[in-house]
């Protein structure tokens, strides 16, 4: 055998036959995710949107498409989400090289810390902003950055960069690091195997990374209207402002349906990019992490991770000392406000059951989008052509669609038994789900695909039948990706602000839920209680993403 | 002694699509016997080993073992051996998980697993090797782990995919040795597919040379060397000199061959001889590890011939001997040569 | 992508004619909403106040609907179930637009029995809606007349308050505070004032409203142009403009909209205490909001909904009121904290719209006060 040449032995023809979802397994691997994405996604939206057209609105849809606002609102969401994103992988790229590619002291946590601004409130990292421009002196003047664009940009940099770190990062880890260095010793320069070697072999990740922060700019609501202001509007904050505040369902649906054309194409486009973009580089031997060796990468790797926990932190600084703020001094009275529930109505419960129930809320919401969105990703993976492609793309979309959209679409659709879910407690953790499968189909699709189809023959010849490869092979080598889109899926739903807030159970309310309501309160001592929870929120997001990734290497996963 | 008739493969024919991989291969391994399938690249060997594991669909002809059709027996019920080439190993369980692996799937108890891991890893001279990471592993223990991983079950055939493949040569003799001798001892039908004709000679009974998706030859090692019968299956076992039997009528070798067939000479076909018939230009003379040989030009015949004699031997003498440019004279050994099928 | 491909651009194609083909059968309705209408008899026959008093409604479970600034404390709700039987399940729908308009999608079908918290600018858009069944209920006797805006009981009165301005009291303590809206448009108020979107702030809203009841339409477009001037800053929502802007007090704007009470919050949770207000409301500037409850229509517990409303309107439930939500009780035995007592009152004029006014223009003011302030 010649050294070096690929150990690709079998045209790829009778590789996608072998590995065919075939007979009744085949069918329900598709069938869950479908009938999920169904019943809690295409019909609620689909309802809605016709109940917007059934005349009855006060506005002809055609004059809404025929004006030209609308169209700046379409072309502004559109392109502040684009530079959203390219501004996202440019400041998580480097971030993701450092965590996926050195071992360092401190790294698991490093990677659960970048989470931490997807639990934060808006209203947070808003406040934190605004402190910060204004200790920098850029909120007046010459420069004013507060309630700008800049001030969008930024937010959505600190909300996604999480998602480059971790999707980029957990594909850069297992990339096989011989390629580079045989690229260098053929003389490539760092910059020629970027483009040539590791850019390529990235991309898979990098579009799955880029669509999902695209899709979340494009839909983002709390930081248009809270860091943006009122002078900034999207397709999301217009379609909630119509649907609730005017009760002009015409135009909120059509605006809605401009929405859904958008993330189609987007998410079609895009799930055709990453198909072709995966090279099987065989997951077979991919090196551990090393420390870095020389000078210069250290401090490269120390830089890296210095700014970006800098940045990302900073609105946990300021989270963290209003929490410890009490009267003229500091001191952990909100903190031991937690424990018991105010007499007056604020919380129907003490703060910290909130926290209960965010986790077992988001316990269940993680469950249900491993299981819709592992199956989905063997179904996009091994199963029929069309049926996987319509996973792939359509699993997507729910990510680009508005809460609103979706929220008013499940009151009208799920209305009526055996479906009548709308205020059924599991209504939550689904529409988390909802959130939460995609990240687990991105995560674990590409890894897949990548996924060295003799490994399965290997396992096949020695006598494991097609569901026990798949729990043998295929599971172990994605469980690093399972466990990565686990935590996603975990710190989405602990986050998850939009969906829970349409129809909550203020006697059950979520950690996201009691912080809005203590804030919506007068009082400087709820609002301290407000911090102290999201500091909480905070320190268990980041314990449950480190449990989560430690139970995973638990399994003695090779690399 | 075989009490059935192993596995027989009947009139395989195995397509990608339009292209034909594998096309009316018909060949038998009784239990006990190691069957060496050789061909260059791309002849279409691995697609028989992966149709014989069911890992590729049949668009004609049948596979049996003992008798009974695998049509219907899906890859992980076949119970037979597949060592990969490149070996294959799952990267996420170390030497001890990979090689017990085969037998978790026959859910056997922990204890006979541990055992039997522990037994196949002697087997392959690994002891103690259980809890090493796989990435942790030279290439030869990787190749070794895998013969471990493929044996430990038992298989009733064991295929073998390249085996070698990545090994340096002294590495891949000793290797060849040790599959041989592990397969004789557990007496099981084994397949081996290779490119080399010197591991297959060193490793099976019976060797089947593969071209363009069909068998050209298959026979015993010996008779294979000496009686290799057509140009292409001569060639490929490393014999350099072919010659049309016109030509070598011309050098003075009586054949009762038909004149359009051609001749193979065998090593030592050739000798340096002051009386031999045929005139030479040496072109040059070497000493080599095993043999020493010379290069020379015959008038008539495009390729340069091949002289060889093992070290020590009265004819090697002669072959150091000879000078680049002078001439010389040769003798032919009729008694070894074979008559083989020119390629057209 | 390796190879170019037009199906990405044929799905946007489809999506796009069904949308365009959509929106051309879709007759348009461009009439005017027919907001005055709002007040006239309505289609669902009364809840039987003699019924309700007669149904036994031991081990019923109905939900409240409520937006999510409803609070109430420990054990007011339980004393309703002791007295009744019935359980009361909450539920939550963001703010009053929003709880409004899910109500007006499943009007009929609805995902609660009673609803609470729908304002005097929303009202006539639930009443077009048909979103209430009529019920009277006995304890609208104590309510003052002035309150009940619909005379078919559809939805009564639990409480009201007034949106002002309000100013810290420590940034005027040598100049003038503000006294009316005029004020602010003044050069000692230059970049003082923060204000919230009317079009995402119930307060906002008011405070917009509160312009054009002072100075008529167009009239009101002219202030506003007059404040943007001056400075105004305009904020999302209430918790960024007082919180964050006015810093409860001590930010960096030193007027901003709020609630008449806001000088009792303060007083009752200063951090740390104080013995004073540090609030001063501008009472010339004052929107008066009367929040309101009904029995949904199509609701399956009529009887033990309008027991809620009852409860509601009883002195157990509006003596809640104050501490909690910070607006005055409806009805009038209710009496007040004393934090309330002593500081703060709702104004005597206060400056009001007509409901089916307010129905028929909103849509039309706040696009042009988005003109006129925003763009």
């Amino acid at each position: 055998m010649d050294e070096g040449r690929p150990a690709l032995s079998a045209p790829r023809a009778s590789r996608e036959q072998h590995a065919a979802l075939r007979g009744w397994r085949g069918a329900l691997a598709a069938a869950l995710p479908l009938a999920f994405f169904a019943v809690f996604f295409a019909y609620p939206v689909g309802s809605v949107i016709a109940r917007g057209f059934d005349g009855r609105g006060r506005v002809h849809p055609g004059s809404v498409l025929g004006d030209s606002a609308t169209w700046r609102i379409v072309w502004f969401t559109t392109w502040q989400a684009a530079v959203s994103t390219l501004l996202t992988l440019a400041a998580g790229l480097p971030a993701a090289w450092a965590v996926a590619r050195n071992d360092f002291r401190g790294r698991a946590l490093v990677r659960a810390l970048v989470m931490v601004p997807f639990v934060m409130p808006t209203v947070v990292i808003g406040a934190a902003l605004r402190t910060t421009f204004s200790r920098l002196g850029l909120d007046g003047g010459r420069v004013n950055l507060d309630q700008s664009i800049w001030a969008i940009l930024i937010a959505h940099v600190i909300f996604n960069v999480a998602v480059v770190v971790r999707v980029v990062g957990g594909y850069w880890a297992v990339l096989d690091v011989r390629l580079e260095e045989s690229a260098r010793v053929l003389g490539a320069t760092r910059r020629t195997v970027w483009r040539e070697v590791t850019f390529p072999h990235l991309k898979p990740a990098l579009w799955s990374a880029a669509t999902i922060v695209f899709l979340f700019c494009f839909t983002s609501f709390g930081v248009i209207l809270v860091v943006g202001g009122p002078r900034q509007a999207t397709l999301e904050t217009e379609i909630w402002r119509y649907a609730t505040q005017r009760t002009d369902f015409a135009t909120a649906a059509v605006l809605a349906c401009v929405q859904l054309a958008l993330v189609v194409t987007l998410v079609v486009a895009s799930s055709r990019a990453e198909r072709t973009a995966v090279q099987r580089f065989g997951l077979r031997q991919a090196p551990r992490a090393r420390r870095p060796r020389t000078a210069r990468d250290k401090a490269c790797v120390a830089a890296i991770v210095g700014v970006t926990l800098a940045v990302l932190l900073i609105p946990l600084a300021v989270l963290v000392e209003r929490s410890l703020s009490v009267g003229d001094g500091y001191g952990f009275a909100h903190y031991r406000a937690l424990t018991h529930r105010d007499e007056r109505g604020a919380l129907f419960v003490p703060p910290l059951d909130a926290v209960r129930n965010s986790l077992v809320t988001a316990v269940e919401a993680t469950g249900i989008a491993l299981v819709i969105g592992g199956l989905a990703s063997v179904a996009v993976v091994h199963g029929r052509r069309l049926i996987g492609r319509v996973l792939d793309a359509g699993l997507m979309v729910p990510l680009g669609t508005s809460a609103v959209t979706l929220g008013f679409g499940i009151l009208i659709a799920l209305d009526e038994p055996p479906l009548d879910l709308r205020t059924s407690p599991f209504i939550v953790p689904i529409a988390q789900a909802v959130v939460g499968v995609p990240f687990v189909m991105r995560a674990v699709v590409p890894m897949l695909r990548a996924v060295d189809e003799r490994l399965r023959e290997a396992a096949a010849v020695l006598g494991a039948s097609p569901d026990r490869v798949r729990r043998e092979i295929d599971l172990p080598i994605v469980r690093r990706a399972l466990a990565a889109a686990a935590g996603f899926a975990f710190a989405v739903s602990l986050g998850e602000f939009g969906a829970t807030a349409f129809l909550a159970r203020p006697d059950r309310p979520t950690v996201p839920i009691a912080m809005y309501r203590l804030l919506g309160q007068p009082g400087a001592s709820l609002r301290g209680q407000a911090m102290a929870l999201g500091v909480v929120l905070t320190l268990i997001t980041v314990m449950c993403v480190l449990l989560i990734e430690r139970a995973q290497r638990g399994q003695r996963v090779g690399w | 002694m075989p009490v059935h008739p192993g596995l027989e493969i009947d009139d395989l024919v195995v397509r990608y699509g339009g292209v034909t991989a594998v096309e009316g291969v018909t060949l038998a391994v009784a239990p006990g016997e190691i069957v060496a399938v050789i061909g260059p690249s791309g002849c279409g060997k691995s697609s028989l080993l992966r149709a014989v594991a069911g890992l590729e669909p049949l668009h004609r002809g049948a596979i049996r073992w003992a008798g009974a059709d695998l049509a219907t027996v899906a890859v992980h019920q076949r119970e037979f051996g597949l060592m990969f080439q490149d070996h294959v190993l799952f990267p996420h369980r170390d030497v001890g998980e990979n090689v017990a692996f085969g037998l978790r799937m026959q859910r056997s108890g922990g204890r006979e697993q541990k055992v039997r891991v522990s037994e196949v890893l002697a087997l392959v001279g690994l002891s103690g090797f259980e809890r090493r990471r796989v990435d942790e592993l030279s290439g030869g223990e990787a190749q070794r782990v895998a013969l471990a991983r493929a044996l430990a079950p038992r298989p009733r055939l064991l295929m073998l995919d390249e085996p070698l493949g990545s090994l340096d040569r002294s590495l891949r003799e000793r290797l060849a040795v040790d599959i041989r001798t592990t397969v004789r001892e557990l007496g099981v039908a084994a397949l081996h597919v290779t490119h080399d004709q010197d591991e297959a000679f060193t490793v099976a009974d019976r060797v089947a040379v593969m071209r363009g998706g069909w068998i050209e030859r298959a026979d015993s090692p010996d008779a294979l060397w000496r009686d290799p019968r057509t140009e292409f299956v001569a060639r490929f076992l490393g014999h350099r000199d072919v010659l049309p039997v016109a030509v070598a009528t011309r050098l003075g070798c009586p054949v009762g061959a038909s004149p359009d067939d051609g001749l193979v000479l065998l090593p030592g076909a050739l000798t340096v001889d002051p009386n031999g018939p045929i005139v030479a230009r040496v072109i040059e003379a070497r000493f080599g590890s095993v043999a020493v040989w010379a290069e020379l030009a015959v008038d008539g015949i495009d390729a340069p011939m091949m002289v060889t004699a093992s070290h020590g031997s009265p004819d090697a003498a002669a072959i150091l001997a000879l000078v680049p440019g002078a001439t010389t004279t040769l003798n032919l050994r009729s008694e070894l040569t074979s008559p083989v099928q020119l390629e057209p | 992508m390796n190879r170019p491909s037009s199906r990405p651009r044929a799905i946007f194609f489809l999506v796009f004619v069904a949308l365009v083909s959509m929106s051309l059968t879709a007759c348009g309705d461009d009439a005017d909403p027919q907001a005055a209408q709002c007040l006239s008899k309505p289609v669902a026959t009364p809840i039987d106040a003699n019924k309700v008093a007669a149904t036994d409604t031991k081990g019923t479970e109905i939900t409240l609907v409520t937006h999510d600034s409803f609070a109430v404390s420990d054990g007011v709700l339980a004393e309703f179930t002791k007295q009744t039987g019935i359980t009361v399940k909450l539920l939550s729908s963001g703010d009053a637009g929003q709880m409004v308009s899910q109500a007006v999608l499943t009007a009929g079908n609805p995902v609660a029995d009673v609803m609470f918290g729908i304002d005097n600018t929303l009202l006539c858009r639930g009443l077009l809606a048909n979103l209430f069944t009529p019920y009277t209920s006995s304890a609208l006797a104590e309510v003052p007349d002035s309150l009940e805006l619909d005379p078919f009981h559809r939805v009564s009165p639990i409480d009201v308050g007034d949106v002002c301005l309000n100013y810290a009291k420590a940034a005027y303590a040598t100049n003038a505070a503000p006294t009316s809206l005029d004020d602010l448009t003044t050069a000692s108020f230059k970049d003082a004032f923060v204000t919230e979107n009317p079009e995402t702030s119930s307060p906002g809203l008011a405070f917009l409203l509160a312009t054009v009841a002072k100075y008529g339409d167009p009239g009101f477009e002219a202030y506003w142009k007059k404040l943007r001037a001056n400075g105004v800053e305009v904020a999302s929502g209430w918790d960024q403009a007082y919180n964050e802007s006015f810093g409860g007090g001590k930010g960096p704007r030193t007027v901003v909209t709020s609630y008449a009470t806001s000088p009792a919050a303060d007083l009752m949770f200063a951090d740390p205490p104080v013995s004073a207000p540090t609030i001063g409301v501008v009472e010339d500037s004052c929107f008066r909001q009367i929040e309101f409850a009904g029995v949904l229509a199509g609701t399956k517990h009529p009887e033990a909904a309008a027991k809620l409303v009852d409860f509601l309107l009883s002195t157990a439930f509006q003596e809640d009121i104050p501490a909690n939500m910070f607006v005055f009780p409806a009805n009038s035995k209710a009496s007040l904290p004393k934090e309330f007592a002593s500081t703060v009152r709702l104004v005597d004029k206060p400056l009001t719209l007509d409901p089916t006014q307010i129905e028929a223009k909103r849509d039309d003011w706040t696009e042009r006060w988005t003109k006129a302030v925003l763009r």
